[in-house]
């Protein structure tokens, strides 16, 4: 029992420092913002908060449409997920159970981001 | 998928590109209406289906960002990259190792490559005439014979001289791509079910318009359906 709690501290813990991290590439030039999804809780922090339900109904589908996809090619679990419009970028990963999708301009390097939150 | 000379000639670009790139495990290439055209030999018709029904969904959800230009996974065992090129999407599963270069040159380069060559061939740029799904009627009697019938409309749509993929066949075999009326159909059914038959124009007038295609009792039987069913046509070059 004690050891679960470690457990669930720890995961609290990286999800907090996440956090931290993703405040900082929120300052970043190109980022327009993020929704990191738990499961019982959700923080979505974007520029434009119209955009909200739009960008919330895509990350969902990346990530349902990743999993039908990598299951029928029997790639294994999805690590991360990229997402480019003629002007947009998004990249998706599984962190510590949750769903994290970060959404961007095109010139934004997300292979740098992608390593800062690893 | 589609069997015509436009097709077999994206097929063996696919398997020399899978030869010369050993780090390509998978690929098909299907338009942006949703038409398969090819695929390698190892992944069956329903996998692509279902990778092809969750790209679509993932594109109109996409359309939030603006439109969709491509698409990469990175799975524990493998990549996965789609890519738009022209009026198309290319899949390429990978190794999960597979140089990023060697991917951006198929994508960018070797296929659009292929792609423009084969468009020279034919006049107008190439556009996959999608299978039109029709209404099954039963056609009875002494006198239902062994053609099928479709609106006179359809299949002016469907004059061989408007679809490009003539212009191909034509460079290919060197026959002269002049216009001729269609004279054969493919019948696919739901259940997976397929036939190559002759064609003629409804008769009856009271059935004319109605997205319908007679179909004589003895074929409905072979390809185990009934009146009321949707098939799936198009024209057999």
């Amino acid at each position: 029992m004690l050891v679960k709690n470690s457990e669930t501290d720890d995961t609290e813990n990286d999800i907090e420092k996440i956090q931290e991290t993703l405040q900082e590439i929120k300052g970043q030039e190109g980022i327009i913002g993020y929704i990191l999804r738990g499961p019982k809780s959700a923080s979505i922090d974007l520029k434009d908060p119209t955009k909200i339900i739009d960008y919330a109904v895509l990350s969902s589908t990346a990530f349902d449409a990743s999993r039908n996809m990598t299951e029928a090619l029997q790639m294994g679990e999805v690590d991360t997920i990229v997402v480019e419009s003629e002007e947009m970028k998004l990249l998706s990963m599984n962190i510590n159970n949750h769903r994290l999708s970060i959404f961007m301009e095109k010139n934004v390097d997300h292979n740098t981001l992608y390593k800062n939150l690893k | 998928m589609d069997r015509d000379p436009y097709a077999i000639a994206l097929n063996s670009a696919l398997t020399e590109i899978k030869k010369a790139y050993p780090d390509v495990k998978k690929s098909f290439i299907f338009t942006k209406n949703g038409t398969i055209i090819t695929g390698d030999q190892e992944t069956d018709e329903k996998t692509m289906n279902n990778i092809l029904e969750s790209f679509e969904n993932l594109k109109e959800k996409a359309k939030s960002i603006g439109n969709l230009q491509s698409f990469h996974i990175t799975g524990k065992n493998g990549k996965l990259t789609l890519s738009n090129i022209k009026d198309m999407h290319l899949l390429l599963a990978t190794s999960k190792n597979a140089d990023k270069t060697q991917i951006y040159s198929i994508t960018h380069v070797i296929l659009p490559t292929i792609l423009k060559t084969l468009e020279t061939f034919s006049p107008t740029p190439i556009q996959i005439t999608p299978p039109k799904k029709l209404i099954v009627d039963t056609l009875t009697g002494f006198f239902a014979g062994d053609s099928v019938q479709i609106d006179a409309e359809i299949l002016m749509d469907w004059t061989k001289n408007n679809d490009p993929r003539a212009g191909v066949k034509a460079a290919l075999t060197g026959d002269q791509n002049t216009q001729e009326s269609i004279n054969q159909v493919h019948i696919e059914t739901f259940g997976g079910n397929a036939a190559l038959c002759k064609v003629k124009e409804i008769n009856d007038q009271n059935l004319k318009g109605k997205n319908m295609i007679r179909i004589p009792e003895k074929l409905c039987k072979s390809l185990e359906i009934n009146k009321g069913d949707l098939v799936k046509v198009k024209p057999a070059l």
